[in-house]
């Protein structure tokens, strides 16, 4: 068992460097960097000659490594993460990209987990609803609107919904986390009266987020709502079912106490698994709705080839990627000898 | 139904919209640089002469009966609710002297009581800086208020001296101060030159070489230390001159006929420039906001690398970090900054500003910017409500935005500038950069050709364009040159060679061109030397400005009409840059810069002076200008130089003349920028331009602004000033 920790645990590691390598190489793909970015900035903004603008990109290309040789860059990039623990500096925000990513980090999983837990509890509960009554009306209604959903692209659901928001009930700050007065009220739980405050921001973030956790939630109900169904489905047909009931249970009880707990194992196990898919559903809706995650600090610094938070942003994403495969392997393997020993 | 179903398709126009939006802001531009340089002889044009055949003489027949003169340029149609401009003299706008008595707002006067501020009179400086009431809209103002704003830039930090971006969308106008301002040219009827700021006047010697400048006595930077020459001498010396300090307006800026200018300080608050050519009257807009950032010496002078051996000039360029309040001289000051969620800036106490009654400025208590990761932000915000101002650039939102300003419960009110927001068709005229065989030989020679350039421009039907990217009387046909917003534009002097496809037929014909093999495409004549092939011409379009890509679409089917097949190319602005740098393009669809609006403060840009010009542009070898650039090149020179507002307004007539009449370029359409402001703002100056010598911060005056308290909304950090620890 160790020895198959050790070697799933050895090959995640190759491929995350994998993966790192991969996605410097393709940041740098697009034509230009940078520093030709900030150089037809100084030509439009500052007024700079072109001469004069290349002068002042050339000294940024030094100032921040850019001159040197794509190997040497992913080299030192790499360097510094294993023994300073630095993923890079950012030159759009001209600050270490560890500190950026750490500021909206727990927000993004926060998003994450909740439009999870969305996905999972209705996709349940739904589940639950239509098993018993399969091929009835409410089954296929709860099919189609589920497939519609995971279906519908979860940018267009955003726009809509921003659309719905800003148009016809006129919030403000939509793309932010919190109303202004909120975002300068801290965290605090000491006396009463910062407790109030602080569950009033957090009444005013839930009215910010809400958007985006519905739309990267209810693309995963279907899923989940198919696999809670089919399991249930299994699980009423098993003998100890007909068993329960034929001791006299109610029907009710039938479901709350031997089916549903059964059917829900397979769910269970796919949590593990789940953490790439929310932060995917995540990033679409929180990039449209502009909030200020990891989603929309990648797209940005794409854009304007900030590379160290692009590299750093897509390491993130395949570090839990993998991270999650390996969870689900190790855990499968330890419900599966047939897994450890092949 | 159908409005909410017009409102919908805005939202996707306005999504589309947003990587050009953010980029332009930010910076990453797709911006083509213009300018180049270096002289040449016309490439004969009149090739089509030598053969005498029976068809030509058929030609020229036809040519005779075909008017091929340029048509009038028509007035500009208004656009209801726009105001024209009160343009005043300097002397009713703005004064330096002192008042009898001053006075700041009461929660002010309140931390002077308390010992943690000293008294008004000490904190202005012995003149100040007086906004005259008879240049004020809406008269003398009151104190409170707040504006909210939007920023989609990353705020760096606030050394903006080292090139720091302190998250622009009118943040650092704000927070920063410069020796003179731009911005507010547009208000002047006495002169086109910048207004003064921190420098109260300045005064040229007889000989045109020294500029001795004046500046305010007695002001302060935000943290009471005094501001003195020693500023304007470290912000010269130490960060301008220095080439390792990123500056936005480096040295070369200052360098004339290859040599350095040089700076003198007189005493406290008098010192001079000693030119080394007479009256580079340009270099006034080296002074002003954004070119010559005024650095605080008493804070950074410690921290240069150059007197502290501990720091590098990357520690440096990072000593004024974003969340520590920064020492400046603007009106607010940032107090407070969330990363990528919000600024507040409050008002600044030592601000050097008066009104006519002696009260210190800026009315408004509090700034506030909220972030985002896009420029779409900022206007949804305003649609929504939340911010009290946006900027209108894209013309794909205009009707969204001016149906909503016209809701009866509209907090915000829309009103258009002159027309400076023009696209145009440019024709890669350089004979050697980029050209890599016969055929592209061929295509650059037939761009020299006027008769070519002059079929183009007859091919577009403009109007129609104009039409089809937004119905209404928003945009209209330009014929290219300066903008009609401009204020060196006059009508009388443009050759608009718009819409007439005979005339471009004849032209076509009269270069020899003819469908030879019958296939709907020109072939090219015998003696050119793509002989025999279909005259093919591939477009490069912007992904960024979806204007630019139904200007293309347009191109592709009028001069399809004509037998000129036009492959179109969307490309991003890098690869964009890519291409202008490497010369591999024909013709190209640009959103014009603002040197055809204001072109005094750009004046290398008008024509090809220096190597790299936008659709010129020297390689190795070097550049053949045709004699029209040549004098194009010599009138722009002499605009560069010349102190006289009555003659440069003349070269500029010749110059317009000259650029319509050969095109130069293709103008295609021109529009208006448009301004989204709160209703409730008041001393907003009639008519004031989105975008003309700089941006609406830069225009507005920002210290004159005041809300009614009815309608004033509340303050975020009411009572707050900055505060330094002092260290």
């Amino acid at each position: 068992m160790i020895g198959f920790i050790v070697r799933r645990f050895a090959v995640s590691v190759a491929v995350v460097l994998g993966i790192a390598l991969v996605s410097f190489i393709v940041i740098q793909l697009p034509p230009g960097d940078y520093a030709d970015g900030y150089k037809s900035f100084l030509i439009e903004q500052g007024g700079a000659t072109e001469s004069e603008a290349e002068a002042q990109a050339e000294l940024f290309r030094q100032r921040y490594g850019l001159d040197k040789p794509l190997p040497t860059q992913f080299l030192v990039w790499i360097r510094d993460m294993v023994t300073k623990g630095s993923f890079g500096f950012s030159f759009a925000y001209k600050r270490d990209v560890g500190e950026l990513i750490r500021e909206r980090l727990p927000r993004t999983l926060l998003l994450a987990v909740l439009a999870h837990l969305t996905s999972t509890a209705v996709g349940i509960v739904a589940g639950i609803f239509v098993a018993p009554r399969q091929y009835s009306v409410a089954d296929n209604v709860a099919a189609f609107i589920a497939f519609i959903l995971s279906a519908l692209p979860r940018f267009w659901i955003a726009l809509a919904i921003m659309f719905f928001l800003v148009f016809t009930l006129e919030q403000e700050h939509v793309t932010a986390f919190h109303s202004p007065q909120y975002v300068v009220v801290p965290w605090a739980f000491g006396s009463l009266a910062e407790t109030r405050e602080s569950w009033a921001k957090l009444v005013d973030l839930m009215q910010h987020i809400w958007p985006v956790v519905v739309i990267a939630g209810l693309g995963g109900v279907a899923r989940n709502m198919r696999v809670m169904r089919g399991n249930m489905l299994d699980e009423l047909n098993a003998q100890y079912v007909t068993t329960a009931r034929s001791k006299g249970l109610t029907e009710g009880q039938v479901m709350r106490r031997h089916a549903v707990p059964n059917a829900l194992h397979p769910i269970i196990m796919y949590q593990g698994t789940v953490l790439p898919y929310m932060l995917q559903g995540e990033l679409q809706a929180s990039i449209v709705m502009g909030l200020p995650t990891i989603g929309t600090l990648l797209l940005t610094s794409l854009r304007n080839e900030d590379i160290y938070i692009a590299a750093s942003c897509l390491l993130i994403y395949g570090m839990l990627l993998v991270a999650g495969n390996l969870i689900a392997d190790i855990s499968l393997a330890v419900l599966d000898p047939r897994v450890r020993f092949s | 139904m159908s409005s909410k179903r017009r409102r919908m398709i805005f939202f996707f126009l306005s999504m589309l919209l947003v990587a050009a939006m953010v980029i332009n802001a930010c910076g990453g531009g797709d911006s083509e640089p213009e300018a180049a340089d270096a002289p040449a002889e016309e490439a004969a044009p009149a090739a089509a002469e030598a053969e005498e055949s029976a068809a030509e003489a058929d030609e020229e027949e036809e040519m005779m009966e075909v008017d091929l003169s340029p048509s009038e340029y028509p007035e500009p149609q208004l656009i209801v609710g726009s105001r024209e401009v009160e343009k005043l003299p300097l002397d009713q706008i703005l004064t330096y002297k002192a008042l009898d008595s001053y006075s700041e707002p009461e929660w002010v006067s309140e931390l002077v009581a308390e010992g943690l501020l000293p008294p008004v009179e000490e904190r202005l400086p012995v003149e100040p800086r007086v906004i005259l009431e008879s240049g004020m809209s809406d008269g003398i103002g009151v104190y409170g208020g707040v504006w909210r704003d939007f920023s989609a830039c990353p705020t760096e930090g606030y050394n903006r001296g080292a090139g720091q971006s302190a998250g622009w969308f009118g943040i650092e106008a704000a927070a920063f101060a410069s020796l003179l301002k731009s911005g507010p040219i547009y208000r002047r009827s006495d002169s086109l030159e910048p207004l003064p700021y921190l420098a109260k006047s300045w005064e040229w010697s007889e000989d045109g070489y020294e500029l001795t400048m004046n500046l305010i006595e007695g002001a302060k930077w935000s943290d009471g230390h005094p501001f003195t020459t020693e500023d304007v001498l470290f912000s010269w010396e130490d960060m301008i001159v220095d080439s390792n300090v990123q500056s936005p307006k480096g040295a070369s800026a200052w360098v004339f006929d290859g040599e350095m200018t040089q700076l003198e300080v007189i005493d406290d608050y008098t010192f001079k420039f000693v030119y080394p050519v007479a009256f580079p009257v340009q270099s006034l807009f080296q002074m002003d906001e954004g070119d010559f950032h005024i650095s605080p010496a008493h804070i950074l002078k410690p921290l240069h690398p150059k007197y502290n051996s501990e720091m590098d000039y990357v520690d440096f360029e990072a000593a004024m970090p974003p969340d520590k309040t920064p020492v400046v001289l603007g009106e607010f000051v940032p107090v407070e900054y969330i990363t990528d969620e919000l600024m507040i800036l409050r008002r600044n106490p030592y601000y050097w500003g008066v009104d006519e009654a002696g009260n210190q400025l800026p009315y408004l208590d509090e700034v506030v910017f909220e972030k985002g990761p896009s420029g779409v932000g900022r206007t949804l915000s305003t649609l929504a409500g939340s911010a009290d101002h946006s900027n209108l650039e894209n013309p794909s939102t205009f009707i969204e935005t001016l149906k909503r300003a016209e809701e009866d419960d509209a907090h915000f009110y829309v009103e258009w500038g002159p027309e400076t927001l023009g696209f145009s068709i440019k024709l890669n005229l350089s004979t050697t950069l980029g050209v890599k065989d016969d055929r592209d030989a061929a295509i650059r020679e037939l761009f020299r050709d006027v008769r070519f350039r002059k079929a183009f421009s007859f091919a577009l039907d403009r109007d129609g364009i104009s039409q089809s990217i937004l119905r209404g009387p928003f945009l209209r046909g330009w014929a290219g040159g300066l903008f009609p917003g401009s204020s060196y534009f006059d009508r009388n002097t443009v050759a608009y060679y718009n819409h007439n496809p005979e005339a471009a037929a004849a032209l076509l014909a009269d270069l020899g061109f003819e469908d030879s093999d019958g296939d709907g495409v020109l072939n090219w004549p015998a003696d050119r030397l793509a002989s025999g092939e279909n005259l093919v011409l591939a477009l490069v379009t912007s992904e960024d400005a979806e204007e630019t890509q139904t200007v293309g679409d347009a191109a592709v089917t009028l001069l399809g009409d004509l037998g000129v097949q036009i492959n179109v190319r969307p490309l991003n602005s890098a690869a964009r840059r890519e291409m202008n740098e490497a010369g591999e393009w024909e013709l190209r669809v640009d959103r014009d810069s603002q040197t055809f609006a204001v072109p005094f403060t750009r004046c290398r840009e008008l024509a090809p002076i220096e190597r790299e010009f936008s659709f010129h542009r020297e390689g190795s070898e070097p550049r053949e200008l045709l004699d029209f650039e040549q004098e194009l090149v010599d009138i722009a020179l002499a605009f560069c130089v010349e102190p006289n507002t009555d003659v440069r307004r003349e070269l500029m007539a010749e110059y317009n003349r000259i650029s319509t009449e050969n095109v130069h370029f293709v103008g295609v359409f021109v529009g208006r920028y448009g301004l989204a402001a709160a209703k409730r703002f008041k001393n907003v100056p009639a008519g004031m331009p989105v975008f003309m010598y700089n941006w609406t911060w830069e225009n507005v005056m920002p210290e004159q602004v005041w809300v009614d308290p009815s309608e004033q909304i509340e303050q975020l950090r009411p009572g707050v000033i900055p505060t330094y620890e002092s260290e």
